[in-house]
C-alpha cells in the first residue's frame, strides 16, 4: 500500500509542550543549504558545490488573538529561545478545538522535528472586512533534529482505547521508579522499559504511579514474560486499597488455578470501598490466566501470561499505583519483561 | 459546531413586530399585506487548523406590501434590525452583517423588497 498523503491541517507547529498555537492556518518549514561553488577537473563542464552548513526556518501563518499575538510580540522583543517541534497532530478525529472540545492539538510524539529558535519577524494584516491575521517568522538556532519518541496517551483514555506501554507509549501521571528493594549485585530494576530484575535473597518490586484522568471504570492488564513467579499489586490511593497475589510454582507450571492466593482472606480486609469489593467478587479480578509458554532450561523456565485488575467508579484525580514484583528465591537473577495495557471501560 | 443552520431564528426574532407576519420561506395565499418571509439561500464554513472558526450565511429577505412608501418603510425597518454587528444570539456570535443585493419590483397587486443580507457568524 502505498504512504498515505498528509493532509495541511494535520501537520502543524507545536510549542515546548507539545500543543499546538492557536488559530493556525498555515505553516511552513523551510530548509537551505548554504554551499560554495568549486570546480575542478573531474567535474568537467558542471560547477561543483560543496556544504558550508544549512538553516532553517519556520513560517506560521495565524488568525489574530491577542493573547496568541502577545505571547510571540514578547518572545521577540526579548529574543526568547523558543523550542520548536514540528509534526503531526495526535488523532484525535471526534474531537475539535474549534468547537472547544479539547484546548489545544498534541504533537504525536512519535516522530517528529526538534529545534530552537528566535522569531526574526512579526507581522499583523488588518483588512477591513476580513480576520485580523499575523505571520511569525522563526529563525532555527539549532540544529533541526528528527526525533522518534513515546506519545503521552493519558488524555486519549476516555476515549475506551487500548493503550500500551512499550516503546512508543508514555502515559503522563506513571513514575519510572527505582524503588526496588533488592539489595546485592544484579539488582537492576527498570520499569521504563518494562524489565525488572531480581536476585536470590530479596524481593524485588517496581511501581507505576497512575493519576486518574476521568471519572470511569479502568482495566490494568499486565502482559509479562518471566522467569519465575510475579505479583501484581494494585494501590488504591497508595495504600487504602490493596489486592495483591503471589503465583506460586503450581501456577506456573499450569498445574491448576489460583488456589493459593493470598488475596483471598488477607486482603479482602483492607477494601474499604463497595465498589471494589463487588470487584472482588469477579474472578477474573484475581484468578491470572496463566499460559505457559517456553522452556529454557531447569532453572530458567520462561513464561507468559495476562493478568488483569478491574477496578470499577474510580474517580478523576485519584492515585492508584500498580506495582509487578518478584519474591525473592531461586538460584539466579530472575527477569520479568512487562507491558502494561490500560482500558477505560465503559 | 456553530449552528448557523438555525440561523432564521435570528432573522425571526429581529424582524419580530417589523410585519404583522414574519414567517420563514412561506406565507398562506389568504394572508394579508404586508408580510415578510425569509431564508437561507447559502451557507459556508471557514476553516484553520483547529477546525471551523466561523460561518458565512446568506438570508434573502422578501418585504410584500400594497403600496410601494410602505415597502421602503419597511424594509429600512429591515435594514436596521440586521445591520448590526458584534452581537450574541444563542450561541452565536454575529461579528459581521452587511446587505449583499437589493432589489424591488411590483407583481400581482403587490410592492416587493428583495434585500440580501451576509452574516459572519462565530462561536458565542
Amino acid at each position: 500500500m502505498a504512504e498515505q498523503i498528509i493532509q495541511g491541517r494535520n501537520l502543524m507547529l507545536f510549542n515546548n509542550s507539545g500543543t499546538s498555537y492557536a488559530y493556525a492556518t498555515k505553516h511552513t518549514l523551510k530548509i537551505s543549504l548554504d554551499t560554495t561553488e568549486v570546480s575542478c577537473r573531474e567535474q568537467g563542464k558542471v560547477k561543483g558545490l560543496i556544504m558550508n552548513g544549512y538553516s532553517w526556518t519556520i513560517q506560521s501563518d495565524n488568525l489574530y488573538t491577542e493573547r496568541g499575538y502577545q505571547d510571540m510580540f514578547y518572545s521577540m522583543i526579548n529574543g526568547k529561545e523558543i523550542t520548536l517541534r514540528f509534526g503531526l497532530k495526535l488523532d484525535t478525529s471526534d474531537k475539535n478545538v474549534a468547537d472547544g472540545d479539547i484546548p489545544y492539538w498534541t504533537l504525536d510524539y512519535s516522530r517528529y522535528y526538534e529545534g530552537k529558535a528566535i522569531i526574526t519577524s512579526l507581522q499583523v494584516n488588518s483588512q477591513n472586512g476580513d480576520n485580523v491575521t499575523y505571520s511569525i517568522t522563526f529563525n532555527g538556532i539549532s540544529e533541526l533534529n528528527y526525533v522518534r519518541g513515546k506519545n503521552d496517551v493519558s488524555n486519549m483514555l476516555p476515549h475506551n482505547g487500548q493503550y500500551i506501554l512499550g516503546t512508543d507509549y508514555l502515559i503522563k501521571g506513571w513514575t519510572q521508579t527505582d524503588n526496588t528493594t533488592v539489595i546485592g549485585e544484579n539488582n537492576i530494576m527498570s520499569f521504563g522499559n518494562s524489565v525488572i530484575y531480581r536476585n536470590n535473597s530479596s524481593d524485588a518490586s517496581s511501581y507505576y504511579d497512575f493519576t486518574v484522568p476521568y471519572d470511569g471504570n479502568y482495566s490494568f492488564t499486565v502482559n509479562s514474560f518471566s522467569a519465575h513467579e510475579v505479583n501484581i499489586t494494585a494501590e488504591r490511593n497508595y495504600g487504602v486499597f490493596k489486592i495483591y497475589r503471589y503465583a506460586n510454582k503450581s501456577d506456573i507450571d499450569g498445574y491448576g488455578e489460583d488456589t493459593n492466593s493470598i488475596m483471598k482472606g488477607k486482603s479482602l480486609t483492607k477494601l474499604t470501598n463497595n465498589d471494589i469489593e463487588t470487584q472482588v467478587d469477579n474472578t477474573t479480578y484475581y484468578l491470572p490466566n496463566w499460559k505457559y509458554q517456553d522452556s529454557i532450561n531447569a532453572f530458567f523456565n520462561t513464561y507468559k501470561y495476562k493478568r488483569t485488575i478491574s477496578i470499577n467508579n474510580l474517580k478523576k484525580g485519584e492515585k492508584l499505583r500498580i506495582t509487578i514484583g518478584q519474591i525473592k528465591g531461586g538460584t539466579k537473577t530472575h527477569v520479568v519483561y512487562s507491558t502494561i495495557t490500560i482500558i477505560q471501560n465503559k | 459546531m456553530i449552528d448557523t443552520l438555525n440561523f432564521g431564528k435570528y432573522i425571526n426574532f429581529k424582524l419580530n413586530g417589523i410585519a404583522p407576519k414574519v414567517s420563514p420561506l412561506v406565507v398562506d395565499n389568504k394572508t394579508d399585506y404586508p408580510y415578510i418571509i425569509y431564508g437561507r439561500s447559502n451557507m459556508s464554513s471557514s476553516t484553520c487548523k483547529d477546525g471551523i472558526y466561523e460561518n458565512t450565511v446568506t438570508i434573502d429577505i422578501r418585504v410584500v406590501t400594497s403600496t410601494y412608501e410602505h415597502g421602503l418603510e419597511l424594509i429600512n425597518k429591515v435594514r436596521e434590525s440586521l445591520e448590526i454587528r458584534d452581537v450574541t444570539f444563542n450561541d452565536m456570535r454575529i461579528t459581521d452583517a452587511y446587505i449583499t443585493s437589493a432589489a424591488e419590483r411590483y407583481t400581482d397587486n403587490a410592492f416587493i423588497q428583495d434585500i440580501q443580507f451576509t452574516f459572519i457568524v462565530e462561536r458565542g
